[in-house]
């Protein structure tokens, strides 16, 4: 053991201390550590460039990483598993992936940042693993230039700030674009989420290229009662007055009446967060976001999503459809129109905002294409005829 | 460059099995590529892409885009996957003699 660890001098180091260890998982799994090792001595990623792998009844799901060091090991290749919306799994179901990657991988299972799951195999393993992970009614998907997974928060199954059933909206897509996840035919990847209310866990404002987003029309509610007792318990009132970004929150008159400026208001969820006393308010729906992306790729680098429809009411399940009418029709016209490789945030900002609505048989309105991350709610004196063009380089 | 006998005919393949010769191709050695690829028999659908492959490669040099080789063939994606299981660019541009397309499809 100290012969290995001297071996291992760089891996090692990773091993101790109270915070939780990647290399203690790697090592009790099968994944070749002194791929790692030699990669952390070169000063150098250990892999190479990946790769598409191209397996008959396997479109997309399956992937492959090259190592640098083939004598260790050679090639890398995976599988990328469909993550259920909200990212629950049961302990079942996690014995089951657990065990199939045991029996077909390194016994290590790989959690993304995209919602997926991925087990690392050979290729001769790859069509019996998926056919087994079929029978436990999961699938591959969600590699290459096609519709990732669709995420979402865990909205109200466990969070009282939902305002929309954002995991039960997520599984309507999910199912409703199963086609556009396992079938590569994009330009470029688009990434999707939704998020039950404004606070986003999800971060899919900023992380993924087409998302809705739970959201509130009318205006916050104040139970006074409650703020009584919340302010009598200690509640901060005047720091939740200054919290307010848009100084909506005021004080009537002499009283200690909090009333919410409607003019000013953005319906964000800053007082909702810091008072038990303030609900959302009970128009609810989705907004529809497009454009977010991380990272530097593509001309215009990291961005946030453009609001590109404010508030699109949802009662129930039966407003999915419409919605999911709008996701593929946009999809249809990013596909269309984009160049080869141009994210879905690049393409918005070349042919602007104003082109897509009007392509997509949406009005265009001033306060949202003017100033998209503002207060949408906002009358706004500008005139479509004015923006028309101006902004956004748009062509249309 | 390797070389392989399709057809009763030797010709020039890249590492991958794509013709190098797309003069070399009739519809004898797509029947020979099929099967490499896993198709037993080609029906009247393969046909229409393969048709289509052809004659846009002739009239522009290239292989066209996934999304246009779908709308003007009619079929959908997962309909070109069914016919050429191992997909668009390594199954159905193969068969129709196109060298290893570098883009889209």
């Amino acid at each position: 053991m100290k012969q290995k660890e001297k071996e291992l001098s760089f891996c090692s180091r990773l091993l101790n201390g109270p915070y939780p260890s990647h290399v203690k998982e790697l090592a009790s799994s099968r994944y070749p550590l002194e791929i790692y090792e030699a990669g952390l001595k070169e000063g150098a990623s250990a892999f190479g460039p990946g790769g598409y792998l191209s397996i008959p009844e396997l479109p997309s799901g399956t992937s492959l990483r090259l190592s640098r060091y083939p004598e260790v090991w050679a090639e890398s290749p995976f599988i990328r598993i469909l993550g259920p919306a909200g990212g629950w799994m049961s302990a079942e179901t996690l014995e089951a992936l657990a065990d199939l990657a045991e029996r077909y991988g390194q016994g290590l299972v790989h959690f993304t940042t995209g919602g997926t799951l991925e087990i690392y195999t050979t290729r001769e393993n790859i069509v019996p693993l998926v056919r087994e992970l079929n029978a436990l009614g999961y699938d591959v998907g969600s590699t290459g230039d096609d519709l990732r997974c669709i995420t979402s928060c865990c909205g109200p199954a466990r969070c009282d700030l939902a305002l929309v059933d954002a995991p039960g909206l997520a599984t309507y897509l999910g199912q409703r674009f199963i086609d556009d996840q396992q079938y590569p035919g994009f330009p470029q990847k688009c990434k999707s989420g939704v998020a039950g209310c404004p606070n986003d866990c999800i971060r899919a404002m900023m992380q993924k290229d087409h998302s809705f987003i739970g959201v509130y029309r009318d205006l916050p509610v104040i139970d006074e009662l409650l703020l009584e007792e919340w302010v009598k318990s200690g509640g901060d009132w005047q720091g939740l007055i200054e919290a307010c970004p848009e100084g909506a929150l005021v004080v009537e008159g002499k009283s200690s009446k909090l009333k919410v400026d409607p003019e000013a208001c953005v319906r964000c969820m800053t007082c909702i967060n810091l008072c038990s006393a303030i609900r959302p308010g009970k128009e609810r729906g989705v907004a529809w976001v497009a454009g977010g992306k991380y990272g530097h790729r593509g001309p215009k680098g990291p961005m946030v999503g453009y609001v590109m429809v404010p508030f699109f009411p949802i009662r129930g399940p039966e407003d999915y459809d419409a919605l999911g009418d709008l996701f593929g029709a946009f999809l249809e016209f990013w596909a269309d129109q984009a160049k080869p490789k141009e994210r879905v945030g690049d393409f918005i900002s070349r042919v602007g905002p104003s082109r897509i609505l009007r392509e997509l048989g949406l009005s265009v309105e001033p306060q949202v294409v003017e100033m998209p991350r503002k207060n949408v709610f906002r009358p706004c004196k500008g005139t479509v005829v004015e923006i028309k063009g101006a902004f956004y380089g748009c062509t249309g | 460059m390797p070389k392989m006998v399709l057809a009763g005919i030797e010709i020039e393949v890249d590492e991958d099995g794509f013709i190098q010769d797309p003069e070399k191709w009739n519809e004898e050695v797509a029947k020979a590529l099929a099967e490499t690829e896993g198709v037993t028999e080609l029906t009247e659908d393969h046909w229409k892409v393969i048709n289509y492959l052809r004659q846009y490669y002739q009239q522009f040099g290239i292989a066209p885009m996934i999304r246009k080789l779908c709308k003007e063939t009619g079929f959908s994606l997962k309909q070109i996957y069914d016919l050429f299981p191992s997909g668009p660019a390594k199954g159905a541009c193969k068969i129709a003699g196109l060298p290893k397309p570098t883009g889209c499809v």
